[in-house]
């Protein structure tokens, strides 16, 4: 067990695929700028990889105060042994009070991995962090300055805070796409520290004879605007209302979980908790009754019009223009009006 | 019906595991000891993660502007959409 410092750094673990860095490195820097910067201490970025210069600078200029990179040609893809004994090393080493990681694949890898190596605690998928007091009930002990580790629970019915008082480093893995991602400082300098990781071949147990990615049909995250369809759509044949709607603002394709695990979208176009957490600036739910789960992907849309046959539907809640009527008559009124002004 | 003693029980269960085992379909059961696990870290009282605090989610209306569900008022929601560089 690593005993907690206090005075130690908060880190982000930044990831990289395919020599491209990950977007979630970048929203954990923004949250993790707040953290350090209410703990008062430094902002660290560690970065594997076959090639990391150019990708620590960029760290930089997103907040890191200083970058941990190491290279080795054999780590241009992801492999969860010399990952994990790296990273947890580094942890041993520097004594980090705070470790990030974002909820990606790589993430939810490597972060037990980690976290069991070092004995501490891990708190999987949160939509927040921040930084508060706690008091054990049973002692009475109160603690200053620890992590609040904020993630849903039981469905997203609840949110729950979690700590860990005493057996450090406090770790966490985070959703992407729930954090902003703040735009690059070029001017902004911090210190790149490059190391050789120590591994042996022993450490390398799979070798990798084929790396195949699935591209993405969709990027929501970068979506300015999103039309979403959801069960009240009724049909696949019907969803073309919402694929129709799309195209006339240029907009993506979105669907909540019921309209996916009807097979009428891929689901790589779900938003919400088990999908994809957007932040557009105009989100136009259709046929969305507005789960929690849901709304956990989309309520921070700067936007939110609803079209739902059902006035009592939770997703007007979070609406800023709602239509009760029915979407078959609604969104070709939609689409009429927007052909005529844009 | 009597409850059936400790021992009744506990005969039971080796009479069934004898069989399930002629037969090939025993899986053995490991133990804490087996497995040497220390429980400090087992259970709710290893867990290194407290829960502070728990917050149910509440709906909080702040209150939406209705749109009739009309080609004039779609039309002017559009418009207002439009003129504030939502759309376009």
């Amino acid at each position: 067990m690593t005993e907690p410092n206090r005075k130690g750094d908060v880190w982000v673990i930044a990831e990289q695929n395919d020599g491209e860095l990950h977007d979630v490195s970048l929203e954990l820097l923004s949250k993790g700028r707040q953290l350090a910067d209410t703990l008062g201490v430094r902002l660290a970025a560690v970065l594997l990889g076959a090639k990391v210069q150019e990708h620590a600078q960029r760290l930089v200029q997103h907040g890191a105060d200083t970058v941990l990179a190491g290279e080795d040609n054999r780590l241009g893809h992801y492999q969860t042994n010399p990952f994990a004994k790296i990273v947890a090393g580094l942890v041993q080493k520097h004594r980090p009070q705070i470790v990030i990681f974002g909820a990606t694949p790589v993430g939810r890898d490597l972060a037990p991995r980690v976290a069991s190596a070092v004995r501490a605690g891990l708190t999987a998928d949160c939509t927040d962090l921040d930084i508060g007091e706690h008091v054990e009930a049973h002692t009475n002990q109160k603690y200053e300055n620890l992590l609040y580790q904020i993630r849903p629970a039981f469905g997203g019915n609840i949110i729950a805070t979690i700590v860990n008082p005493e057996r450090w480093p406090q770790m966490a893995t985070v959703r992407e796409g729930v954090m902003r991602m703040p735009d690059a400082d070029v001017k902004r300098r911090g210190q790149i520290t490059r190391f050789t990781p120590d591994l042996a071949a022993s450490d390398f147990a799979l070798k990798i004879l084929e790396h195949q990615s699935a591209v993405r049909k969709v990027n929501l995250k970068a979506a300015r605007i999103i039309v979403a369809g959801g069960a009240g759509v009724g049909s696949k044949e019907n969803f073309r209302l919402v694929w129709d709607l799309a195209n006339a603002l240029g907009a993506a394709a979105g669907a909540s979980r019921a309209a996916v695990d009807s097979g009428w979208i891929d689901k790589d176009h779900q938003v919400g908790q088990t999908g994809t957490t957007v932040r557009p600036a105009l989100y136009i739910a259709i046929g969305i009754s507005g789960a929690v789960q849901h709304r956990a992907g989309m309520s921070e849309a700067q936007k939110i019009v609803a079209i739902n046959a059902d006035p009592k539907a939770p997703i007007f809640a979070v609406a800023h223009y709602g239509i009760v009527g029915d979407l078959n008559r609604v969104v070709p009124m939609m689409i009429d009006a927007i052909k005529k002004r844009v | 019906m009597p409850a059936a003693t400790p021992e009744a029980v506990a005969a039971e269960v080796e009479k069934r595991a004898a069989a399930l085992a002629a037969k090939g379909l025993l899986i053995p059961q490991w133990t804490l000891d087996d497995i040497r696990a220390d429980l400090q870290w087992c259970g709710r009282d290893g867990s290194p993660t407290k829960v502070k605090r728990i917050q149910s989610v509440i709906l909080k209306g702040s209150g939406f502007k209705k749109v009739e569900p009309t080609k004039e008022a779609v039309a002017d929601m559009i418009h207002e959409l439009i003129e504030d560089h939502t759309i376009g």
